[in-house]
C-alpha cells in the first residue's frame, strides 16, 4: 500500500521563497506601509527607553539598596550604637554620614557627605567627573554646581574641622542635582547617618532603636514596571493602528497579486499554500520594519539620551534599555504586520479560481452579518465598560480592558457597513462623487480597512478629549472667583479651636477686618464657623465635620474641600440668602450651580478611626458656586441635633473687582503677621492643553490616514481615471473623485469614531455622566467638522493633474 | 482507448433569474490518451468555460465531469486541487508565469506544491525545459523571456511530472506566427507522447494540428470533425502514426 504524499515542507519552502521573491520585487510598492510599520516601531522603542529611563532608580538616594534607616543620634556614641545595631540586623550596609555646614558668605547649607565611592549599596550614587576621590581628614571633593561657592580642584576650603583641599569634582548619577560635598568615611564628626540597607521582607516592622528616625523602604522597581507596562500596552494600541492601516496596503497588494494568486490555485495550491503567499509577505514585511524601526528607535534615542538626562535628573547609560519590552514591541510588530496580512489572504484565498484570473476585484460581501456583529460587539463593551467600575478605586480591569476592545473591535466591524452606506447614498449624486463613492464600495475590503484605521485614530482622540473633560469636574471647579478671598485663622494641621471665648473670637474678627482693609473698594466678610464634635473630647484635636460623596465602599470624596461651614443666620444673611428659607429637615445646604446629583453624607471625625457616616438630608439654595466657598454647609439644626460645638474657621471676603496682585500682596502679608493663612483663586489645572494637544494630533493623524487611503484607493484606480481623461473628462471631475472619497472616508470615520468613543465614554462613566460635560463643543467641531472639510479641499486640491500616459497595462 | 477527459451532460449557468447567462448546454466530450481536441467557435460561445470546468477551475451548474477515473462533483477544493497538481496541466493566452521565480522554478512549482522535494522538482523540471528546447533559459526571470520562450516554460510547466491532460486555451493568441507554430507542435508531441489534450482556438491553422476538432455555439456542441488534414497527419498518413 502506498502511502498519500502530502505538500508538507516542500511546499511551504516553495511558497515562502516566492512569497520573498516577490517582496524583493514588490518592496517599493508596500512602502508606505514599510513606512509607517517602521515609524511606529521606531517610536515605541525610543519612547519606552525614554519613560523607562526617566524613572529615577531610588530617586539617587536608595542605590542598589531597598531600604534607608536615617539615623539622627543625640550623640556620637548613640550614632555608632545604632549603626551597629543595623549592620547585626541586616548583616551588610552602606553608612552615609551627613553634615550639614554653611559656608561663610552663603546663606545656603551644604551638605557634607562622608561616604565610600566602592560602598555595597552606594557606589551607583556616587561618580568621579575630575580629579579625584578624597582619601584623607584633609581632603574633599564637590559637586559641580558647589564648585563656584566652596572651590576649584586645588583650592583648601573650611567645611568645619579645619581646612580640606579640594582634590574632585563628583556627582551623583541617579540625581544630577544633588548638591554636596564628600569627604573621606570617618573623616566626619556627626550624629546624622542614611544607612543603606537590603531589608530581606520590607513589609516587616522594623525593630525600635534609640537613635533611628524612620525608615524609608524603596518602591521605585515597581514603579518602572508599571512605566514599562503602560508603555507596552501603549505601544500596542499604536501599533495596532497602524495594523489597521498596513491591512489596507496589504489588500492592494493581494489585490495586485490576485492573477498571480489565481494562477498558483490552478496550478494545484490549495486555500492554505495561497493564503500563504501573502502572510509570509506580511511577515517580512513586519520584520524589515521591526529591524529598521529597532536601528532608527535606538539610534534617535542614543542621540537624544543626553537632553533625557537633563530632564530626569539623572545620568542614563546608553544602552540600558528596557530589552524585555523591546523584544515584546518587536514581537507585537512582526505578528500583528502578519495577522493584518492575514485578513486579505483569508479572502483572496476564497475566490473563485477564474474570478481571480480574471483579476476583476471581488463581488463585496454582504454586510448585514457585519452590522449585526457590529452592534452585538459595541453593546458588549458598553455592558463590560459599565460593570468595570471604572471611576472608582475597584476597577476590575480585565472588564475595563475588554470592554474597550469591544468597543474598538465593534466600532472597526461596522466600517464595511458604512461603506456600503456611501454607496447608496451615491445615486443621486452627479458623475465625480457617483464614481467616487462606488470605487469605495466595488473595493470594500481595502477602503474598509482604511476607515477602520481612520476611525480608530478619530476614537482615541476623542476619547482622549472626553476623558480631559471628566477629569476636569466636577472638583476642578475653581475654589473661589477673582474677586473672593477665604482667610484661615489656623494653620492647616491644626484644627480650630471651639472653646474661645466671644471676646476672643471678636478679636480673631477684627484682625479679619484689619487684614482686609487694604483692599480697595467696598468688601463683604463673613465669618466662617466649622463644627467640631466636643463630646469625643473637644479641644483643638478633633477634626471638624465633613461632607462628602461615597466614592466606593468605605470610600469617600470630600466635597466641601476640607471644612465644610456651618450656615449661621450670618453667613446666610451675608450671602443674600433668607435663613428662612431653609427647610426643615435640610442637613446640608448646597449651591444650586453645582451637581445636585451626588449623594452626600457627613463625616464625622470624632469616633476615628472609623468615622460616622451620616446621610444628608440636602437642600438646593443660591450660595456661591466655588469650591473654597461656602458653597456646600451644613444646617444648624443638623449641628444643634448632635451636639457639636462651632469654631471660627476664618473668613470669606467678597470683593466688588477682580483683586489686584498688589491687594493679595498686601492681604498676603498682613495674614503672615497675624499668623493666618490667605487662600485666593486657584486656577485649576487647566487641562485644555491635554484636549487641544488631543485634538490636533488625532485630526492630523487621521488626516494622514485620510490621505494614505485615498492615495492607495485613487492610485489602484489610475485606469479609470485615464479612461476618464481620454474620454474628455476635465480636472474638475478628477478633483471631485478624490475630494468625495476623502470627504466619505473622513466623515464615515468621524460618525464611527466619534460613536465609538461616546459609547465608551458613556459606559464608563454612566454613574456620574455629568462630568463628562461641558462638552467639549470646540474640539468636537474640529474633529467632526474640521477635519473632514480638510481632507475634502485638500482633496480637490492635489488632484487636478492628468495621468502622464495612456498606455496599455501590461500582461504579467 | 481509455478515456482520459469525459464531460457528461455539461450544462453552465451564470447569474439567476432574468440575467441568467447559460454559457454551456448539455454538452458531452470525451478526450482519449494521446488525443489532441482542438475547440473552435465564436467569442461567448462558450469554449473557455468548457475548459475550465474541465480543469475543476470552475463546478458545471450540473452534469459530471471525468479526469481518468475520477468524477470531480464529489470532489472537496482541496482534491480537485490536488487533481490539478498531479494530472492536470493549463496553459493560458498570457503565458501566465509567476513572477519572482525563474524558468526552472516556475516549472517546479507545481511538483513542490505536490511536496516533491525541491532537488527532484527541479531535476524533473530541467527535463521538461529540455524536451521543449529552453533549458538553456531555465535561470532566467518571466521578465527576460520573450514571448514564445515564455509559452514554452509555460507548457513545460503543464506537461511536467506525470501530468495525462493537457488544457490550453488560447495559447497562440500573443504569439507571432512562427512561435505560434511552435507551440502547436509542442503540444501535439507532448500528446504523442500519451497525454490528452484539449486546445481552444480562433485560428483554423492551429485546429488543423488536432486530431479532433469540435465546433462550439451558443453554448451547444454544434459540429466535430476528425482527422484534420494537417501537417503531422498528413506525414502519419505516408509514414504511420510511429513518425
Amino acid at each position: 500500500m502506498t502511502r498519500e504524499r502530502q505538500p508538507g515542507r516542500p511546499a511551504r519552502r516553495a511558497i515562502t521563497r516566492w512569497g520573498w521573491r516577490l517582496f524583493r520585487r514588490e518592496w517599493k510598492q508596500q512602502l508606505l506601509v514599510l513606512s509607517l510599520l517602521t515609524v511606529a516601531v521606531a517610536t515605541a522603542i525610543a519612547g519606552s527607553a525614554m519613560a523607562v529611563n526617566a524613572v529615577s532608580v531610588g530617586e539617587g538616594r536608595f542605590g542598589s539598596a531597598n531600604a534607608i534607616l536615617s539615623v539622627n543620634a543625640h550623640d556620637q556614641a548613640t550614632g555608632v550604637a545604632v549603626l551597629a545595631a543595623a549592620q547585626k540586623l541586616y548583616g551588610t550596609t552602606d553608612v552615609i554620614a551627613h553634615a550639614e555646614v554653611t559656608v561663610p558668605g552663603t546663606v545656603v547649607g551644604i551638605d557634607v557627605r562622608a561616604q565610600d565611592p566602592s560602598g555595597a549599596y552606594g557606589h551607583s550614587l556616587l561618580a568621579l567627573r575630575s580629579g579625584r576621590y578624597p582619601s584623607g581628614a584633609g581632603e574633599v571633593a564637590v559637586t559641580s554646581n558647589l564648585v563656584s561657592v566652596v572651590g576649584h580642584v586645588g583650592d583648601t576650603v573650611d567645611l568645619g574641622g579645619g581646612p580640606r583641599e579640594v582634590v574632585g569634582v563628583v556627582e551623583n548619577p541617579g540625581k544630577l542635582s544633588d548638591t554636596f560635598a564628600l569627604v573621606a568615611p570617618g573623616t566626619l564628626a556627626t550624629t546624622t547617618y542614611s544607612v543603606l540597607v537590603d531589608i530581606a521582607n520590607p513589609d516587616r516592622p522594623v525593630p525600635q532603636l534609640a537613635g533611628l528616625d524612620g525608615v524609608e523602604i524603596s518602591g521605585s522597581g515597581n514603579v518602572k514596571q508599571a512605566v514599562a507596562a503602560t508603555v507596552l500596552a501603549a505601544s500596542t494600541l499604536a501599533l495596532i493602528l497602524v495594523a489597521l492601516v498596513a491591512s489596507a496596503g496589504f489588500v492592494v497588494v493581494a489585490e495586485r497579486r490576485q492573477r498571480n494568486l489565481g494562477l498558483l490555485s490552478a496550478l494545484g495550491a490549495t486555500g492554505r499554500h495561497v493564503r500563504m503567499v501573502m502572510v509570509v509577505n506580511g511577515a517580512l514585511v513586519g520584520v524589515v520594519a521591526a529591524l529598521a524601526g529597532l536601528i532608527v528607535g535606538i539610534g534617535g534615542w542614543v542621540a537624544s539620551a543626553s537632553a533625557i538626562e537633563g530632564a530626569a535628573d539623572h545620568r542614563i547609560a546608553r544602552f540600558d534599555l528596557p530589552w524585555t519590552l523591546i523584544v515584546a514591541t518587536l514581537v507585537i510588530a512582526i505578528i500583528l504586520a502578519t495577522l493584518s496580512a492575514w485578513w486579505p489572504a483569508r479572502s483572496v484565498s476564497r475566490q473563485p479560481v477564474m474570478v481571480a484570473l480574471s483579476g476583476r476585484p471581488a463581488s463585496p460581501r454582504p454586510v448585514h452579518r457585519s452590522i449585526g456583529l457590529a452592534f452585538a460587539v459595541v453593546a458588549a463593551g458598553f455592558i463590560a465598560l459599565g460593570f468595570s467600575k471604572p471611576t472608582t478605586p475597584n476597577v476590575r480591569t480585565a472588564l475595563l480592558i475588554a470592554g474597550l476592545i469591544a468597543v474598538v473591535v465593534g466600532s472597526v466591524l461596522a466600517s464595511p457597513a458604512a461603506i456600503r452606506v456611501l454607496a447608496t447614498l451615491s445615486r443621486r449624486l452627479p458623475f465625480g462623487p457617483r464614481l467616487a463613492l462606488r470605487d469605495l464600495s466595488r473595493h470594500q475590503s481595502r477602503a474598509a480597512a482604511a476607515l477602520a484605521a481612520i476611525t480608530l485614530g478619530i476614537a482615541i482622540s476623542v476619547s482622549i478629549v472626553g476623558i480631559a473633560v471628566a477629569s476636569q469636574s466636577p472638583n476642578s471647579h475653581p475654589n473661589l472667583s477673582a474677586s473672593q478671598l477665604v482667610i484661615h485663622s489656623a494653620e492647616p494641621d491644626r484644627p480650630p479651636d471651639p472653646t474661645l471665648t466671644t471676646t476672643q473670637l471678636t478679636a480673631l474678627d477684627e484682625q479679619a477686618a484689619s487684614i482686609v482693609a487694604s483692599i480697595h473698594g467696598s468688601t463683604r466678610t463673613l465669618a466662617l464657623d466649622v463644627a467640631v464634635n466636643t463630646a469625643a473630647g473637644g479641644g483643638a484635636g478633633n477634626r471638624p465635620v465633613e461632607i462628602a460623596t461615597p466614592v466606593g465602599q468605605r470610600q469617600y470624596d470630600s466635597v466641601s474641600h476640607g471644612d465644610a461651614y456651618v450656615a449661621t443666620d450670618d453667613l446666610l444673611r451675608g450671602l443674600d440668602v433668607d435663613p428662612a428659607r431653609v427647610a426643615n429637615g435640610a442637613d446640608v445646604l448646597r449651591s444650586s450651580a453645582l451637581d445636585s446629583s451626588l449623594p452626600l453624607v457627613v463625616l464625622d471625625f470624632s469616633s476615628r478611626p472609623d468615622s460616622s457616616v451620616l446621610p444628608a438630608t440636602t437642600q438646593q439654595l443660591d450660595l456661591p458656586p466655588y469650591g473654597s466657598a461656602p458653597s456646600t454647609l451644613l444646617t444648624q439644626a443638623l449641628v444643634s441635633a448632635h451636639g457639636w460645638g462651632v469654631a471660627r474657621s476664618g473668613w470669606f471676603i467678597q470683593a466688588d473687582h477682580a483683586l489686584t496682585s498688589a491687594e493679595l500682596d498686601a492681604v498676603r502679608a498682613a495674614a503672615a503677621v497675624a499668623g493666618f493663612a490667605v487662600e485666593q483663586e486657584n486656577a485649576p489645572d487647566d487641562l485644555s492643553p491635554v484636549r487641544n494637544w488631543a485634538t490636533g494630533i488625532g485630526a492630523a493623524l487621521a488626516l494622514a490616514l485620510v490621505a494614505m487611503a485615498v492615495g492607495l484607493i485613487r492610485g489602484e484606480s489610475v485606469r479609470d481615471t485615464r479612461t476618464l481623461a481620454a474620454t474628455g473628462a476635465e480636472a474638475r471631475t478628477r478633483r471631485a473623485i478624490t475630494s468625495t472619497t476623502a470627504a466619505a472616508l473622513a466623515v464615515s470615520g468621524v460618525v464611527l469614531g466619534v460613536g465609538g468613543a461616546s459609547v465608551a465614554l458613556v459606559a464608563v462613566f454612566h454613574s456620574r455622566l455629568t462630568r463628562l460635560t461641558p462638552i467639549p463643543v470646540a474640539d468636537l467641531l474640529a474633529i467632526g467638522v474640521g477635519l473632514p472639510l480638510i481632507a475634502t479641499i485638500a482633496g480637490w486640491l492635489v488632484a487636478g493633474r492628468e495621468p502622464r500616459t495612456f498606455s496599455r497595462q501590461m500582461l504579467d | 482507448m481509455t478515456a482520459r477527459l469525459r464531460l457528461e451532460h455539461i450544462s453552465k449557468v451564470y447569474g439567476d433569474g432574468a440575467t441568467a447567462v447559460h454559457a454551456l448546454r448539455d454538452v458531452d466530450l470525451s478526450v482519449a490518451d494521446g488525443e489532441l481536441v482542438a475547440i473552435m467557435g465564436p467569442s461567448g460561445s462558450g469554449k473557455s468555460s468548457l475548459l475550465t470546468i474541465a480543469g475543476s477551475l470552475e463546478d458545471p451548474s450540473s452534469g459530471e465531469v471525468f479526469v481518468g477515473d475520477q468524477s470531480l462533483t464529489a470532489m472537496s477544493r482541496a482534491e480537485k486541487a490536488r487533481l490539478r497538481r498531479r494530472s492536470i496541466g493549463f496553459v493560458f493566452q498570457d503565458f501566465n508565469l509567476l513572477a519572482g521565480l525563474t524558468a526552472a522554478e516556475n516549472v517546479a512549482m507545481p511538483l513542490e506544491l505536490d511536496g516533491i522535494p525541491a532537488r527532484e522538482a527541479r531535476k524533473a523540471a530541467m527535463s521538461a525545459l529540455e524536451q521543449l528546447g529552453i533549458d538553456q533559459r531555465s535561470e532566467h526571470f518571466p521578465d527576460d523571456l520573450s514571448g514564445g520562450e515564455r509559452q514554452r516554460v509555460a507548457i513545460a510547466r503543464a506537461i511536467v511530472g506525470d501530468r495525462r491532460l493537457l488544457l490550453a486555451d488560447e495559447p497562440t493568441g500573443a504569439l507571432d506566427s512562427i512561435n505560434s507554430e511552435s507551440v502547436i507542435r509542442l503540444l501535439r508531441d507532448a500528446c504523442h507522447r500519451g497525454a490528452a489534450g484539449v486546445v481552444v482556438t480562433h485560428e483554423a491553422t492551429l485546429a488543423s494540428w488536432a486530431d479532433r476538432v469540435v465546433f462550439i455555439r451558443d453554448g451547444r456542441v454544434v459540429d466535430q470533425t476528425s482527422a484534420p488534414s494537417g501537417p503531422d497527419s498528413l506525414l502519419a498518413s505516408v509514414l504511420g502514426p510511429q513518425s
